[in-house]
């Protein structure tokens, strides 16, 4: 085993190969995204898909780990400052840097282990998460808020794991119609929101030691839905009391057929496959 | 081609339970696995089983000289599920043992009969057969538009844990 | 469930019109869509929605935009495939399909 993981050891007999064989697809690269990048490079994830259209300016200095003065005085894009974290750490790894809209590329997806959203919609979260299910895929979603409470701030956070077959984010209560019609009415701009670097740090940290769980079990507690609440005032994060409710539930957004594979197969696209 | 193949662990697990119960005469039991296939970028394809359909007990024939023998029914059942539900079907049946499993001279050749009829209801979907062993499995693949099955290069077993079952060929 | 006459009409103008679902809601595939005259492109592959989301009561998508035309594109990901839509609004989903895409053409005109 390389030297370079002999820390990391206790996570299992194979899993520097385990991991090294990953593909996993970080879907935003901004505060949150970033930091899972830099976490997912030095653990030995060794395939990467990198999606993000923006390119980083002045203001995300104040989170985006990866990003320094003079690549945002450059506008480089948010792929190819993930891309040159990875590198920095493990420059076998492949990535491939997608610098469009998820949505444009998503075939990218099909081949991904599991896939983290790191975006900033709602929309976005529930797109990612039905193209996650066709493919049967996980998907481990990041996202934080600051709260305008009128006389103080407040900052929360979620991590959830939507699992194939289990609980979706709908089932969840996390993403529902009402929000999402809210989020469309302002045409889903995110404007600027106020971000910053810790919160998205305890939560890619979550968010990876739930991955690491799932592809390199280091302990017996085997869990399939995840659905973690940060409190950034009191600085605690708790499993959701939503899950204690869905004991049992069966969920019923994805059960079909038709959502899982390529809806459009034809006979002309597996002789293209070839 | 790449052909991967991707199950929920808890449908594998639903499959081994049914596979490893007795039957009155057959020395195994077989069924069918229900799958939706997409392509995968750079290439190949990727196999989602989402449901099982085990033979039911009357449809099997007795033939002692081979492990499990699907009658015509069975066979008929399965390819009026493929056409009613857009289906590609893999055909599944278990090896008890532990390791990679391979296919026997009998299952090669009864899969090259049986497989490509699954074109006649379905020809735009890829059909195949899967073999398991108590941990570990190999399957083939019949795409359409290619004479030959294709060794399926790995099984993903989606769920807590995940796990890769690489075929080297 | 499209009733059977209400996708005639609609293969009538499309004759590839096929009824797909996703995540509980009816979409109807418009394969190469004549767009309005005097649109860029002057066909697109067409998705419509025929019920509510992202708070519009329907909805087209276009699998390229329509240049020039349209405001507030978005760019989504829907029966695994990449579409995009202007902000057009309020079209009835209690018209019958054939006069939803109607109305939802006239976005390009």
């Amino acid at each position: 085993m390389r030297k370079r993981f002999d820390r990391q050891s206790f996570l299992g007999p194979n899993s520097t190969e385990i991991l090294e064989r990953c593909h996993v697809a970080i879907i935003g690269l901004g505060g949150g995204g970033s930091q899972v990048v830099q976490e997912l490079a030095h653990i030995g994830v060794g395939h990467f898909s990198l999606f993000d259209a923006d390119h980083v300016e002045d203001s995300n200095l104040n989170r985006l780990v990866g990003a320094t003065n003079v690549l945002a005085v450059s506008h480089a894009s948010k792929t190819a400052i993930a891309t040159q974290l990875i590198r920095g750490v493990n420059p076998s790894a492949s990535v491939v840097a997608i610098p469009k809209t998820w949505q444009e590329s998503a075939d990218s997806l099909r081949d991904c282990d599991v896939i983290f959203g790191c975006v900033d919609s709602f929309a976005a979260r529930q797109q990612i998460e039905v193209s996650a299910r066709r493919y049967m895929t996980p998907y481990i979603d990041i996202g934080m808020d600051v709260h305008d409470l009128g006389d103080q701030f407040a900052i929360s956070g979620q991590v959830i794991l939507s699992m194939p077959g289990e609980l979706c984010m709908k089932c969840m209560g996390f993403l529902r119609d009402d929000l999402l019609a809210r989020e469309a009415e302002n045409y889903g701009a995110a404007g600027s929101r106020p971000q910053v670097i810790w919160p998205n740090g305890v939560l890619a940290s979550l968010a990876v030691g739930i991955f690491i769980q799932l592809v390199t079990p280091w302990h017996k507690q085997r869990r399939r839905v995840w659905y973690l609440e940060y409190d950034g005032n009191s600085q605690t994060v708790v499993t959701s009391n939503r899950l204690e409710h869905l004991k049992g539930t069966i969920c019923k957004h994805f059960s079909s057929l038709e959502d899982l594979g390529d809806p459009f197969w034809s006979v002309e696209k597996s002789i293209q496959s070839q | 081609m790449k052909v991967v193949f991707k199950i929920m662990d808890t449908l594998l697990d639903e499959v081994r339970r049914d596979l490893i119960r007795p039957h009155e005469f057959a020395a195994e039991r077989v069924g069918f696995l229900v799958c939706r296939p997409a392509r995968l970028n750079g290439g190949g394809i990727v196999i989602l089983a989402h449901d099982y359909s085990p033979v039911d007990d009357p449809d099997y024939v007795d033939d002692p000289s081979v492990g499990a023998m699907m009658g015509p029914r069975a066979i008929r059942k399965a390819l009026e599920f493929a056409l009613n539900n857009q289906s590609g079907m893999f055909h599944v049946h278990m090896h008890e043992h532990f390791g990679r499993p391979r296919f026997s001279r009998v299952d090669i050749r009864e899969s090259a009969r049986f497989v490509p009829d699954f074109w006649n209801v379905r020809s735009e979907m890829p059909h195949g057969a899967v073999v398991l062993s108590n941990d570990s499995a190999c399957g083939s693949c019949w795409v359409p538009g290619v004479s030959i099955p294709i060794a399926i290069s790995e099984v993903r077993v989606v769920g807590s844990p995940m796990v890769s079952i690489r075929v080297q060929p | 469930m499209v009733p059977a006459e209400q996708m005639e009409e609609l293969k009538a103008i499309c004759p590839g019109a096929q009824e797909m679902s996703e995540g509980g809601l009816t979409y109807v595939y418009l394969p190469a869509l004549s767009l309005p005259e005097g649109s860029n492109p002057l066909r697109s592959d067409g998705l419509l929605c025929l019920q509510s989301r992202d708070n519009y009561p329907t909805r087209l998508f276009v699998s390229q935009q329509v240049i020039g035309k349209g405001n507030n594109w978005n760019t989504f990901r829907i029966l695994d495939k990449t579409w995009h839509a202007c902000s057009w609004n309020n079209v009835s989903s209690a018209l019958r399909p054939a006069q939803i895409l109607a109305e939802h053409l006239r976005a390009f005109r």
